[in-house]
């Protein structure tokens, strides 16, 4: 215990340490300096995912950190006085791998706990899906460490450390450039690190994180053979893992969703009104959102009651599937987790009622859509709709006064009509 | 002089270590030179660029530098010409095997060669590759976006050609990693 205490203090584990810690930092903080923090803040899963794509960075550094540490006695011209005492070579590498091991998981887990300070205030769907998200990740950074020190004392020259970190750059990096055109799948989703950002209604498949857990696993069981075995010639043997590894999560991945994603259950359920008025519901992931929507969801509920086809509900909703003739559907691209709904009163009202309740739909008519609004709501243009003065502006403009040329009831079975054929949609925008 | 010339890049471990930094920088470089992808290129070509430096690193210190020392010889003119001289080697590479922008292989050469002197002179020749290597590559493989400035300087080796603020960075780095070499030497 006494080394360990000593190789945590003494090893190239704490230079290692902060500076993953460092760079994970900066990369989480340089997007809120961009304004982009959207991209990690919103929810649990997106910041543990945020983490694991900035791998790209962190994994090939550890490789080389690894190999660094495995350089140490010949360095320091101690290998062959080593070599000379009756301890075996793994009870000397093992503090020193373990303490290389748990400087790397301290920096992982404090990265994840400074972007956890703006997650807590601005997330609104407390769970634990991130777990095994950030655990995968741990584990991706002491497979490159154990694997950085079994090649260092593998190939003990001085160029190894560069041409490794180099050589893990490389390794990441190819399989997004190959699939650049097409969606990752099969072996390329292997390598730890996610080339894209999730949003909050994705998580990562958990067969996907389950392989690459496993291949990482192999890895590290192999490195940590090759740092401890006595002779060189019995390395071979840390290719038994590493194969095993391989072996296992090959099938796993090739039977995975292509990207590697799929739809977080709990984040796209249901939270709904239950005061017995007129049903409102938003997704879990947007359930601070509700108070706020429920008195302009029923004050468009209101209004849409004109058409013959009225919707009863309304339901803030993602993804793929047919919407139902008594529902209003709102789009959950109009929340902003920790922001709330992008706009409030009765620019919201008209947000509802676009399209006369129905969602954007490929290839998306925002004059059809505006103009339902607009004559729903009884005002034109409606509240939150002024375009800039333009061609488009002026066809909308146009196409209103035609509407309002009809007779009533021909302008309401028009509006109507633009709901049966927003309902009718199935691809999601 | 030409015994002390070959004495010296022999105690740099030059005659095994240049050719290896040219064979390894032109090869990847060239695995990744495409035409139609100039990201790739470009982030290839960086690599490649950092990979050499790396390599070449290590000669920016003897076995002793206590003893390199105690030599009566204008040591600032000897390491200044060591420092240019890794960075066209290197940038020659680069350029021979790569489609990447002459004026961008140029620029990233400059700074990443004055990164390679500034980590040998604050850690030691073994650890030079370390600001090449972990800069060069962060650079690669995070995108390079226009704004804010932070970032720009940051990801300046991905940086286009004529950005102003890449080039900036470039030439302080060139200036105060082989000034600083050139004063100091390696760390002993």
């Amino acid at each position: 215990m006494s080394v360990l205490r000593t190789e945590l203090r003494r090893s190239t584990g704490p230079a290692a340490g902060v500076l993953t810690a460092a760079l994970g930092l900066a990369g989480l903080y340089t997007l809120v300096m961009s304004d982009q923090s959207e991209l990690w803040d919103a929810q649990w899963t997106l910041l543990a995912s945020f983490q694991r794509i900035m791998l790209v960075v962190l994994w090939p550094l550890a490789l080389g950190a690894g190999a660094w540490q495995a350089r140490r006695d010949r360095r320091t011209n101690m290998a062959e006085l080593a070599a000379t005492t009756p301890r075996p070579v793994w009870r000397r590498a093992l503090p020193t791998s373990a303490a290389l091991a748990i400087w790397l998981v301290l920096a992982y887990l404090v990265t994840f706990a400074a972007g956890a300070v703006r997650v807590a205030g601005s997330t609104d769907y407390p769970n634990a899906g991130w777990v095994p998200i950030v655990a995968v990740g741990a584990l991706s950074l002491v497979a490159a460490g154990w694997l950085g020190m079994g090649i260092g004392r593998l190939l003990p020259s001085a160029h190894t450390p560069p041409i490794l970190v180099i050589a893990g750059f490389l390794a990441l990096l190819v399989p997004v450039q190959l699939s650049k055109s097409a969606e990752p799948s099969g072996a390329a989703l292997l390598p730890p690190n996610l080339s894209t950002t999730l949003d909050e209604f994705t998580t990562i498949a958990s067969r996907v994180d389950l392989a690459r857990a496993v291949v990482l696993a192999g890895l590290a069981v192999g490195g940590l053979l090759l740092v401890m075995v006595a002779r060189r010639k019995a390395a071979v043997i840390a290719i038994v893992p590493v194969v095993l590894g391989l072996a296992v999560a090959v099938p796993l991945v090739n039977a995975a969703p292509a990207g590697g994603v799929q739809a977080d259950p709990g984040a796209v359920a249901e939270v709904c009104t239950t005061d017995g008025g007129p049903e409102v519901c938003v997704t879990t992931a947007h359930a601070k959102g509700l108070a706020s929507l429920t008195g302009p969801a029923r004050k468009a509920l209101t209004l849409l009651a004109k058409l013959p086809n009225a919707p009863t509900s309304v339901r803030e909703v993602t993804g793929e599937r047919p919407q139902p003739a008594g529902e209003a559907w709102l789009h959950s691209d109009n929340y902003q987790p920790g922001r709330g709904w992008l706009d409030s009163g009765d620019a919201l009202v008209v947000r509802i009622l676009a399209g006369a309740g129905t969602r954007p739909c490929d290839p998306i008519d925002y004059r059809t859509r505006a103009l339902a609004a607009a004559w729903l709501f009884g005002q034109y243009p409606a509240p939150g709709q002024r375009l800039r003065p333009g061609e488009e502006a002026a066809g909308r403009d146009a196409a209103w006064q035609t509407l309002r040329a009809l007779p009533e009831p021909q302008q309401r079975q028009r509006i109507a009509e633009i709901r049966t054929a927003g309902l009718t949609c199935h691809g999601d925008s | 002089m030409m015994r002390l010339l070959t004495l010296y890049l022999r105690s740099r471990q030059v005659p095994r270590a240049a050719p290896a930094a040219v064979v390894a920088t032109a090869a990847l470089a060239l695995v990744g030179n495409e035409p139609d992808h100039p990201l790739q290129t470009v982030t290839f070509a960086v690599l490649a660029l950092a990979l050499g430096f790396g390599v070449l690193g290590l000669g920016l210190g003897g076995a002793d530098p206590e003893l390199d020392r105690t030599g009566a010889l204008p040591w600032w003119r000897w390491r200044t010409t060591h420092t240019a001289a890794i960075a066209v080697v290197v940038l020659a590479a680069g350029l021979a095997a790569t489609s990447a922008p002459t004026g961008l292989l140029v620029r990233d050469a400059a700074g990443l060669a004055g990164l390679t002197a500034l980590a040998a002179t604050a850690f030691g020749n073994q650890l030079a590759w370390t600001l090449p290597i972990a800069w060069g590559g962060v650079a690669a493989v995070v995108p390079p976006v226009a704004d804010p400035v932070v970032l720009v300087v940051l990801t300046w080796p991905m940086q286009p050609p004529d950005s102003g603020v890449a080039a900036v960075t470039a030439v302080v780095l060139a200036c105060a990693g082989s000034s600083a070499y050139a004063v100091r030497g390696t760390r002993s």
